[in-house]
């Protein structure tokens, strides 16, 4: 690495309004970490105890369905490494906080991931809330590492529509990358 | 038999007791376990042998959680709604949520959870 990377990638961080970043692989203990630097963080710049909530809620939804997916969708060690190494951002803006979380997801996957997100898009607060109160109420799946809540609950926290991406990254993968307003 | 279960807190794991003396079950501190599922899986199976034992003994679930994520969320949702059928078979059941008041989102959560139910309760602001 050198300087002008370093300079060229404040520039971003400064431009965006980006105080935290992490970048690499999500063990719990990293997601505790990083969870109570975030907290410290708002606490020490935010008044509204919900909005501290929140930020922390979305993020560790974010973060944890990135260990829970590179946990059953690799292959192999390898795939799970490639996997489990997520980028997570987050901004403030004028309004408000921005938290982006990305990471690495199998081509065969993207379909479902993306009919599951276009159908909460459109959804106003009373259709998420039934839908996530269904899904809350619905029996798991045999081997169900997570409620299928999480999307459902970021999208209730957000002021914005989930904002989503998907970029060809490899072979037999795509870069998924997912943004929540708070 | 019912035995007596003790987990230590850890940072995103919470203190449980449950007491087969008492037949309380008590959760302290955050919610958001590695493998949450793996977490409340034996917990969930103590509080179905609770309830099917002692039928004349209260069964009480006493929550002072202040983050839960949404698999913990889903964990909790499936012991209330234990309780909830325990009660309405006319078994003694009583779920108490301790919150801080200074925590909205918490007091919502408890609110939200308990809407639908017909089970005894108290969300308690501390």
């Amino acid at each position: 690495m050198h300087q002008t990377d370093m300079l060229a990638l404040r520039d971003i961080f400064v431009r965006c309004g980006i105080v935290l970043g992490f970048n690499g692989p999500f063990s719990q203990s990293v997601i505790e970490e990083l969870g109570e630097a975030i907290r410290r963080h708002l606490e020490s710049r935010e008044q509204a105890s919900k909005r501290i909530s929140d930020v922390f809620a979305v993020y560790i939804e974010m973060t944890q369905n990135i260990r829970h997916y590179a946990e059953t969708a690799a292959l192999d060690e390898l795939e799970r490494e490639a996997l489990n190494a997520g980028t997570v951002l987050i901004a403030v803006e004028e309004d408000g906080y921005s938290l982006m979380a990305g990471n690495l997801v199998r081509n065969e996957h993207v379909e479902r991931l993306t009919e599951r997100l276009e159908r909460i898009r459109p959804m106003d607060a009373e259709a998420l809330k039934k839908a996530y109160r269904d899904r809350l109420r619905a029996p798991l799946e045999e081997d169900a590492t997570g409620a299928g809540l999480g999307f459902l609950q970021m999208a209730r926290k957000s002021a914005r529509p989930l904002e989503y991406s998907l970029s060809p990254a490899g072979e037999a993968h795509s870069f998924f990358s997912l943004s929540v307003h708070i | 038999m019912l035995e007596r279960i003790y987990i230590e807190a850890t940072r995103s794991s919470p203190h449980v007791e449950c007491d087969p003396a008492s037949l309380v079950l008590r959760f302290v501190g955050e919610s958001y376990p590695e493998n949450t599922f793996q977490f409340y899986r034996p917990l969930i199976a103590w509080l179905d042998r609770a309830l099917a034992e002692e039928a004349d003994q209260t069964v009480t679930l006493d929550v002072a959680l202040s983050y839960l994520n949404t698999g913990s969320i889903k964990s909790m949702m499936d012991m209330l709604d234990r309780l909830d059928e325990a009660h309405q078979d006319g078994r003694p059941v009583m779920v108490l949520w301790r919150c801080d008041a200074e925590n909205e989102r918490i007091v919502e959560l408890a609110q939200e959870l308990l809407e639908d139910l017909s089970l005894p309760h108290e969300i308690r602001t501390e």
